[in-house]
């Protein structure tokens, strides 16, 4: 098509901006009144009018011990979890590189299929394997009415083996593609200068994958932080006595339990600036490997 | 060297069965009998399989219902941001205009909006809407594929790009001089093009509407046939016992249309990452995403190359119909007749890597990637 000027774009554009724009913009722009307003049952119900408190909402927030109890859970099990993802993900992609035909196949089948589990299925069908008396896990290692939900770490444990389960495929796969694009000759280069497999791989591999290897930890951070449907099926709702809450669950339990709309919008919106902080970073280092817009 | 080799296969091996081994067991505990699904000694095999979980999950608890209202959510959702997703990619890769890079980075950040946190002002967007369109308040499938819709947008319009920008400009420009439309361009050129990659867009739009649980569990309250699968999977854990066998053949349920699903287009999916997380930049993993983009969409088989280094670069002919025509006009265009049957290497351009141009691979078909077919180049 054309490339002098002409409105043809903005009609292309249109209906992706209308359904963009109002589900996503005006959302934004709502979260961010709500989180400045008095918002509770009361108000959903009309009873009482909606009263404008400021800052209010975020004040005490911020003086809430349990909000930075939550965040610090979310920042470690989120930060866990990316490197537990990542570690097994690259390792398993260098492992791809050195194996046989019929074992790769084999692995890349089974890290799809792990990939493409939803996350409720996933999540039950590991709270089965732990079950305390029925759990696979329990019975073969012999460990008698042990809950692994009960604990707050080994609940998290478990939350965070579900989620690498589900996520480190991708890691594999991004990182299997970009090592096979690696030119021989720099790998063989390397080999004759007697590196080993550790050395190729931190001075050679690392170096060069650079640029995916930051767009496959933000894209991990950023997914790992968001993590809902797990913690929510896995812990009820997160866990007893809210041990296993993580900022999404706080905030949504906030809003849709306890009817603290404006409260849990507050959350909401810390949350978005975090991820946009580290988008920002994604976006930097997009620019930086030369990706062109 | 041997060695070492064989005991990585082994370890590869164990891996990949310690990766589907809870599959394998979900699978597995759907169709144990009873007995021993509440067995104090569970066996990872079974000698008497049996259907009851399913007919329990099927039969009482209605869940074929939930089963089509979640396909149908999902093939609406897929239907829809494929279209929307479609003019928006051909508008960001076929022009130029102000604010383009704006937009593209829109749709960029818009993948990272944590939409957990949209649920609250969604809720009550959705509830007010209800008021006025009855079709979309809560308790409808039609919030569900509205917001939907939303959701998969930016993530469709940022991989179909790719696929669309891969589609070489000449044959929009031919089918213009030979007289086409805008409107014929969009609908008989680039859209049978796309259609690959829009699969591919498919099946990430189709999983994630089907794997929602978040938006399920806030819209659809107090309906309980407009339930989809993931809500409706929660129904047998008890407080006092669960129903590991109902739960299990309900997780089944809804996991092997997605797996048989993902494994079918596992290849392509690969190819449409490239798109999103541009797997393809230049110093590494591009020919990745390339690569299979080239190989598995299909009828197209477009050899990208540089402008202006002599040798053709542009799509293979082929096809039937007036695609096919302009196809092979738009090939016979740029191309003298010199470079029929020469092959070379195409320089990087911009630090790509090299790309083989392959003229004997012209001539024969675009079906077979350059290297295979013609081992002469290599």
């Amino acid at each position: 098509m054309s490339r002098v000027r002409t409105r043809a774009p903005l009609w292309l554009l249109l209906p992706a901006a209308v359904v963009l724009g109002g589900l996503f913009l005006y959302p934004m722009y709502q979260l961010g009144l709500l989180s400045v307003l008095d918002f509770t049952q009361a108000q959903v119900s009309g009873g009482q009018p909606t009263r404008f408190v400021g800052a209010e909402n975020y004040t005490r927030l911020l003086t809430d011990s349990r909000f930075w109890d939550v965040l610090l859970a979310t920042v470690l099990f989120a930060a866990a979890c990316v490197l537990a993802t990542l570690a097994v993900g690259a390792g398993l992609a260098v492992l791809l590189t050195r194996v046989s035909r019929i074992p790769r196949l084999m692995l890349s089948l089974a890290a799809m299929a792990a990939w493409a589990v939803p996350a409720v299925s996933g999540s039950t069908t590991w709270m089965f394997l732990f079950d305390t008396d029925l759990g696979f896990v329990n019975q073969l290692f012999g460990i008698e009415g042990f809950n692994w939900l009960y604990d707050r770490y080994t609940a998290f444990g478990l939350v965070g083996a579900v989620v690498v389960w589900a996520s480190f495929p991708f890691v594999m796969v991004t990182l299997y593609a970009g090592i096979e694009a690696v030119p021989k000759s720099v790998l063989e280069a390397a080999a004759l200068d007697g590196a080993g497999t550790w050395r190729t791989f931190w001075q050679i591999l690392v170096p060069i994958l650079r640029p995916v290897l930051a767009i496959v930890v933000i894209q991990s951070i950023i997914w790992d932080f968001k993590v809902f449907t797990q913690i929510w099926v896995m812990t009820r709702g997160g866990g007893l006595a809210g041990q296993n809450l993580t900022l999404n669950v706080y905030a949504y339990q906030q809003a849709f339990a306890s009817s603290e709309y404006g409260r849990g919008a507050a959350i909401g919106v810390v949350m978005m600036l975090i991820l946009l902080a580290v988008t920002v970073v994604y976006l930097r280092a997009l620019r930086r490997s030369g990706e062109q817009l | 060297m041997r060695a070492g080799r064989r005991v990585l296969d082994i370890v590869a091996v164990l891996i990949a069965l310690v990766t589907v081994f809870p599959i394998y067991w979900m699978v597995l505990s759907a169709v144990k009998p009873a007995g021993e699904i509440q067995s104090l000694d569970q066996r990872p095999w079974t000698l008497a399989p049996s259907l009851d979980a399913f007919r329990r999950v099927l039969a009482v608890n209605d869940f074929g219902r939930y089963l089509l209202n979640s396909l149908i959510v999902a093939l609406v959702v897929v239907a829809i941001s494929g279209l929307i997703a479609f003019l928006a990619a051909v508008a960001l890769t076929r022009f130029r205009f102000r604010f383009r890079t704006t937009v593209l980075v829109t749709f960029l950040i818009a993948q990272m909006v944590p939409i957990e946190a949209l649920t609250i002002p969604l809720f009550f967007l959705v509830r007010d809407i209800g008021g006025v369109v009855p079709g979309v308040g809560l308790n409808t499938l039609g919030a569900l594929m509205l917001v939907h819709t939303a959701f998969t947008l930016p993530f469709a319009i940022w991989m179909l790009r790719g696929f669309v920008s891969a589609i070489p400009d000449e044959l929009d420009e031919a089918a213009q001089l030979d007289g086409a439309g805008r409107f014929t361009v969009l609908w008989r050129i680039l859209f049978p093009l796309v259609a690959p990659g829009l699969a591919a867009v498919s099946v990430f739009s189709f999983i994630h509407a089907w794997n929602d649980f978040l938006f399920a569990r806030t819209f659809i309250i107090s309906e309980a046939d407009n339930q989809t699968l993931p809500m409706a999977l929660l129904v047998f854990f008890k407080p006092d016992e669960n129903d590991w066998g109902a739960i299990m053949a309900a997780s089944s349920l809804m996991t092997v249309p997605v797996l048989i699903f993902f494994l079918v287009v596992r290849r392509r999916l690969v190819a449409g990452l490239g798109g999103r997380s541009r797997i393809d930049t230049p110093t590494s993993c591009g020919t990745g995403g390339a690569r299979h983009r080239r190989r598995f969409s299909g009828r197209l088989a477009h050899r990208p190359g540089p402008p202006g280094r002599g040798l053709p670069a542009g799509p293979v002919a082929r096809g039937r119909g007036a695609a096919g025509r302009l196809r092979r006009r738009a090939v016979l265009r740029p191309a003298d007749p010199g470079t029929t049957g020469v092959a070379g290497t195409v320089r990087p351009h911009r630090g790509r890597t090299p790309v083989r141009v392959a003229g004997c691979a012209a001539r024969r078909g675009p079906a077979l990637h350059a290297r295979t077919r013609c081992p002469a180049i290599r």
